[in-house]
């Protein structure tokens, strides 16, 4: 072999080499920042730096299929406006009259000494990409620790619960939805008659997996689930978020076990705005 | 490569990643989604050989790490080992032949989630199978148009004539 090509050959493996070792010893390096708690150097300069590029062909992206939408749609979105309009109508009744429930709930819990019940501060955010691994269902919103977001604050969507905060940059957070099969929250059947309490897990469907029921716990299809604010690390999900309505409940023969499964309030496929809990 | 190439190909992978981010989810047709950074990787790395490809896989793997929910060093490691054995085929494939690209891009995709699986194992490894077959499939489909386009913006037309 001729020198200049053995020095080729060493060249193309000590590459490799350097890449795989510091490969490894980022992916140590990072795994170990996040069971401290807190997020690499790396991994979010490298977010902070490509973000207003990702942002931009974001919006571009929504602008484009805003337009084309509203084009190929218009028929729809007539009858669309016309149906939101009655259901406006509705809640605006509905809205009335939980006030009124509310303010004597308020007024009953002052009088039992009950401390008072304040919303959570939210704070919007675009949604830059959602689920860019197919194997990951994560997504990644446009504010970050500037705007005061921490690991683990609790994001939102009109509809429900969406996730929670995975990791946060300055600029940006990935926020690890619901359905991942690593997510898990505290739940609840929201009926007067029953409140069975259990853990929604998330298993990469569509659907959530409510497990941790008691054997006699009463749920049934069609049951609004909400948080239930318990629940260790699970406790993040303040109490009251709704998370969706129960699509199917199964018995094993034995009746031993019991496979509740969860359908989102939330359509995870088409999200553009979110808000965190702050 | 020269400097100008190295340069061309790192705007290649970037602009690449952001366009995955932007609209890899909405690009899905029946459940299967392209990876746009790692076929552009792929494609790239034809016209690079092994030690600038490792060094693009490391940068593709580091851009997709860094919007992941963990598992970087998987990313890292795969995407430069993808990149490196694609650039050592280099001096061993036809490359001038589209057909080349299209099968380098979907036998690559393929191998670089195995590499993935093997590194950390997923809750479901028949979805993630099927995931990367198809995602595999897309990329392939999505090779032609993109080593055309690479092929002018890395080599450039007039040293394409003298490749030839």
């Amino acid at each position: 072999m001729l020198p200049r090509e053995r020095e080729n050959r060493r060249g193309r493996y000590a590459a490799i080499l350097i890449c795989v070792t510091l490969g490894v010893m980022l992916g140590v390096w990072r795994n170990q920042a996040m069971a401290r708690g807190h997020s690499d150097g790396v991994t979010a300069a490298v977010r902070t730096a490509t973000m207003p590029l990702a942002r931009g062909a974001s919006d571009v992206g929504d602008w484009i299929s805003r337009q084309v939408g509203g084009l190929l749609r218009w028929r729809a979105l007539e009858a669309e406006n016309r149906q939101l309009r009655e259901e406006n109508a509705r809640l605006k009744e509905e809205i009335a009259h939980l006030r009124e429930a509310d303010i004597t709930a308020q007024r009953l819990r002052a009088q039992l000494g009950f401390p008072a019940s304040r919303p959570p501060e939210k704070l919007a955010a675009d949604v830059v990409s959602l689920r860019p691994n197919p194997n990951f269902n994560t997504m990644i919103i446009a504010r970050g620790t500037r705007d005061g977001v921490k690991l683990r604050s609790v994001v939102v969507a009109p509809e429900g619960v969406v996730g929670y905060v995975y990791d946060v940059a300055p600029t940006s957070a990935i926020v690890l939805l619901l359905t991942d099969s690593n997510a898990a929250i505290g739940a609840m059947v929201q009926r007067p008659s029953s409140r069975a309490v259990g853990i929604c897990k998330g298993n990469d469907t569509d659907l959530l997996q409510m497990t941790y029921l008691e054997p006699a716990a009463d749920v049934r299809e069609g049951d609004l689930i909400i948080s239930s604010g318990k629940g260790g690390e699970l406790g993040i999900f303040p109490k009251g978020l709704v998370i969706g309505t129960v699509a199917s409940v199964a018995s094993s023969p034995s009746g031993a076990t019991r496979s509740v499964q969860v359908r989102p309030a939330v359509n995870f496929h088409r999200l553009e705005e979110v808000y965190v809990l702050k | 490569m020269s400097a100008g190439q190295r340069i061309r190909l790192t705007l290649a992978l970037l602009l690449s990643f952001t366009l995955h981010i932007a609209f890899g989810s909405s690009l899905s047709l029946f459940n299967a989604q392209p990876n746009l950074a790692l076929l552009t990787l792929l494609v790239c790395c034809l016209f690079c050989g092994p030690r600038t490809g490792a060094f693009a896989g490391f940068f593709t793997g580091l851009l997709e790490g860094s919007y992941a929910a963990g598992y970087l060093g998987s990313f890292l490691v795969t995407r430069s080992l993808a990149g490196w054995l694609v650039g050592a085929l280099d001096e061993r494939l036809f490359r001038d032949n589209p057909l080349i690209a299209m099968g380098i891009a979907f036998l690559g995709t393929l191998l670089a989630e195995c590499w993935f699986f093997l590194f950390a194992p997923q809750p479901h490894p028949a979805r993630y199978f099927l995931n990367a077959l198809t995602g595999s499939l897309y990329n392939a489909a999505l090779a032609l148009p993109l080593y055309y386009l690479l092929r002018r913006f890395l080599i450039g037309s007039a040293d394409d004539a003298r490749h030839r």
